[in-house]
């Protein structure tokens, strides 16, 4: 069992929690761990923001059951059977020279700790936040601390409205290339912002959101191909050459399990629902 | 009066109906009553010679005689301890080892092994007996004290809780060492966690046997994945020695089509449905999603293993295989099992194409039929097509269990490896690196669960001995 040392909700829809786990302590900015909150529950992958003494810290975005388990069952019992890692390719850290992060939604949890690293060894590093809502929009003060320039868009309209590709476009106008684009969050947008940058001749960094179910290279389910050969998001991955991934493939497996997640979801809300009847009896 | 051999009245364990057993995942061979096992224990000769027959058939080397003599004597605690000198997880080998090309082959009321030739009756069911004498320890609730030396003061990390590490963590902690198995998924096991389906392996099997492992002062760390977590050559700092135990379980594809929505790799559907329970989606949050018509394509025990285990979600099975079932790999009675259950067995059929829609969606299997031609280099007759025999298996997915390939996650840029990407060893299990050991599927790349614990417990002794002399002797090459 993990402890769950603090738990602050940052929206409706997102929380950060840092929870006490030593074996995660050696993580590497670009690393993620799987979380199980109970042996039953769904492997879920989490970017590490960042390590603490004990630990590290999470960014969770309620997007589906798992992550509202996580929520939900948190506050009744701040513990957590089961964390693996740190896993994945750490993110390779130098001086790149201006580097320009962007994420959709709760990729920023997975940019954070990339971007702090990044400043510390000397990049003048920028953040284009996009979220689907103003709920998708968080930690922006602590992305100002190691940011020269921070931009935050809604696409619904509720701060600013736009898209990646159009923060991407207005960045390029007033700011000119940066030497390398960092992006996460949503496997659209991201092949949005590799297109773009592909033509512009920028460098650019993408995560793959795939599936993920043993962590360890064994299931194939992660599977992508980059540069025509097949890579395993979990053990090579997460973080690819945006122009080498080939986001065709990504994009067809990205939903294979959309409907069973819609009916785990509900399953889990009328659970939830009985819950709540039950304890006002 | 001279006793009577008993060649064919071979007792058959109790099985649950086929059209029952397919509706649950609960285990269908209910093992042998202890009437039973008496009675098949006494169609034991008790060969003088059994080292030249059953116990040299046994990748382990259990003295089979020695324990079904325990069973006659009726002293079922005697026969337990007589496996465990040799094979410390009884209950599992009993179920899942192929003992028809093992023990039971090589039992003289069948096979002659010292004449070569064919005797006239059945094996005794030496499996099942196995079983029996494993499951009636477990199920007494005897609590057995293992006798375990004193403290060496010595630390010994184990990578990977699979059979070869827990085998090996076993003897290492008997002999007075500490042992922590690091282990990267929630529970023990390996692949008889996450791959042997429970029908074939009850899960309180394992959970029974690591809890004796735990008794023994053996610790075990959840959620390390050696290679991210930590290195391997970080743990051969903070250890004495270190035992390499990973397995080689990166599933495998290869195939025109393969990219499609519905094609899984056995290891994905095994884990999903037996580790994460999908079979009681939604109850249970992680899914699978075969469709209603699945083609499996493989012969062997993990292909067996996902027949068994899309006959239990309730869909059309078909097994396409593309040499026949005395070549196969898996235990005949397992075919027949599948038979039983309704599965749709294509022998002599070669998997050509997987075909797809616009949509990107699996709707079948392009395939050809093969026939026996010349003999190959391992003397099998080599499949060679059949012209004109294109046809194709409407199906929703595809599972490939055509073997797994090696996964260098733990040692890869640190130890020697062979061109398959397995670790090289000698043949005292020590890698290029000294203090490092290595045995089980990382070393022979794909073999049985009996196989691996056999190397854990041989590895066992020479990391003791190391641990002693810190002798290494690995030359490379």
């Amino acid at each position: 069992m993990f402890k769950v040392l603090h738990k602050e909700s940052l929206t409706p829809k997102a929380f950060v929690m840092e929870v006490q786990a030593p074996h995660l302590a050696s993580a590497q900015p670009g690393q993620y761990a799987v979380v199980q909150r109970t042996l039953e529950s769904e492997r879920v992958p989490l970017s590490i923001l960042e390590t603490t003494s004990e630990g590290a810290r999470f960014l969770v975005e309620v997007r589906g059951r798992s992550t509202l388990e996580l929520d939900v069952r948190l506050n009744e019992e701040p513990e957590i059977a089961y964390i693996e890692g740190p896993a994945g390719v750490p993110f390779e850290i130098r001086n790149y020279g201006r580097v320009l992060l962007i994420s959709k939604n709760w990729g920023l949890a997975s940019l954070f700790a990339i971007g702090k690293a990044l400043n510390a060894c000397g990049n003048s590093v920028s953040a284009l936040h996009v979220g689907d809502t103003l709920e998708n929009v968080y930690m922006i003060d602590e992305l100002q601390s190691f940011c020269e320039s921070v931009r935050v868009l809604t696409e619904d309209g509720s701060l600013e409205e736009g898209n990646v590709e159009i923060a991407l476009r207005d960045y390029l106008d007033s700011a000119g290339k940066p030497d390398l684009v960092v992006c996460a969050g949503s496997n659209l947008d991201s092949s949005l912002v590799v297109d773009l940058c592909k033509r512009e001749g920028i460098e650019v960094m993408a995560m793959v959101n795939t599936y993920m179910l043993d962590t360890i290279g064994l299931c194939l389910v992660c599977r992508v191909m980059v540069k025509g050969e097949q890579k395993l998001a979990c053990v090579d991955g997460p973080w690819f050459r945006g122009d080498e991934i080939e986001w065709d493939y990504l994009l067809a497996r990205e939903n294979i399990y959309e409907d069973e997640e819609k009916q785990a979801l509900e399953k889990f809300l009328k659970q939830l629902e009985r819950e709540r009847l039950r304890s006002r009896r | 009066m001279a006793k009577k051999i008993r060649y064919l009245d071979r007792n058959k364990e109790p099985m649950i109906e086929a059209s029952e057993r397919v509706k649950s995942f609960r285990e269908y061979a209910l093992g042998f009553s202890p009437n039973l096992a008496l009675d098949e224990a006494k169609r034991c000769l008790f060969c003088k010679d059994a080292e030249q027959r059953c116990i040299k058939g046994c990748p382990i080397h259990v003295d089979i005689p020695g324990f079904i003599k325990k069973i006659t004597e009726g002293d079922l605690l005697g026969a337990y301890k007589k496996i465990i000198e040799t094979d410390v997880f009884p209950s599992i080998c009993g179920r899942v080892c192929p003992q028809e090309r093992q023990c039971e082959g090589s039992c003289i009321l069948y096979y002659d092994t010292v004449r070569d030739r064919k005797a006239k009756g059945l094996p005794v069911s030496i499996g099942a007996l196995e079983k029996f004498v494993g499951d009636f320890v477990r199920i007494s609730g005897i609590k057995l004290t293992e006798e375990k030396a004193l403290p060496t003061g010595m630390r010994v990390a184990v990578v990977g809780a699979g059979p070869s590490g827990l085998a090996c963590a076993y003897d290492l902690a008997k002999r007075g060492h500490e042992v922590h198995v690091y282990e990267a998924l929630p529970k023990a096991g390996g692949v008889m966690r996450y791959g042997i389906p429970p029908a074939r392996l009850d899960r309180e099997i394992i959970d029974y046997e690591v809890q004796r492992l735990e008794s023994l002062g053996v610790k075990f760390f959840y959620g390390h994945v050696v290679g991210r977590t930590v290195s391997l050559s970080q743990l051969k700092e903070d250890y004495d020695a270190v035992y390499l135990s990973v397995g080689a379980g990166r599933g495998k594809l290869g195939l025109k089509g393969d990219h499609l929505k519905g094609v899984f790799s056995a290891i994905e559907v095994l884990t999903r449905v037996n580790l994460m329970e999908a079979y009681r989606f939604p109850e249970a949050p992680t899914p699978v999603d075969l469709g209603r018509k699945v083609a499996i394509i493989g012969g062997g025990f993990t292909a067996v293993d996902c027949a068994i285990t899309s006959l239990r979600l309730g869909l059309e099975t078909h097994v396409v295989y593309r040499r026949t079932r005395e070549t196969s790999s898996a235990r005949q009675e397992e075919w027949d099992h599948l038979l039983e259950e309704g599965a749709k067995i294509h022998w002599l059929t070669q998997p050509v194409e997987v075909l797809g829609n616009e949509k990107g969606e699996v709707i079948g299997l392009k395939c050809i039929k093969m026939e026996l031609g010349e003999p190959d280099e391992s003397g099998r007759p080599r499949p060679v097509p059949v012209p004109d025999s294109e046809h194709v298996i409407e199906c929703d997915s595809v599972i490939f269990a055509i073997g797994q390939q090696a996964n260098p996650l733990a040692y890869e840029g640190i130890l020697e490896t062979t061109r398959w990407g397995t670790v090289k060893v000698n043949e005292m299990y020590q890698t290029s690196v000294e203090g490092i050991f290595a045995g089980g599927d990382v070393i022979n790349g794909g073999d049985t669960v009996v196989r691996s614990l056999a190397h854990g417990r041989e590895a066992a002794k020479f990391i003791d001995e190391y641990l002693r002399t810190k002798n290494w002797t690995f030359t490379g090459g």
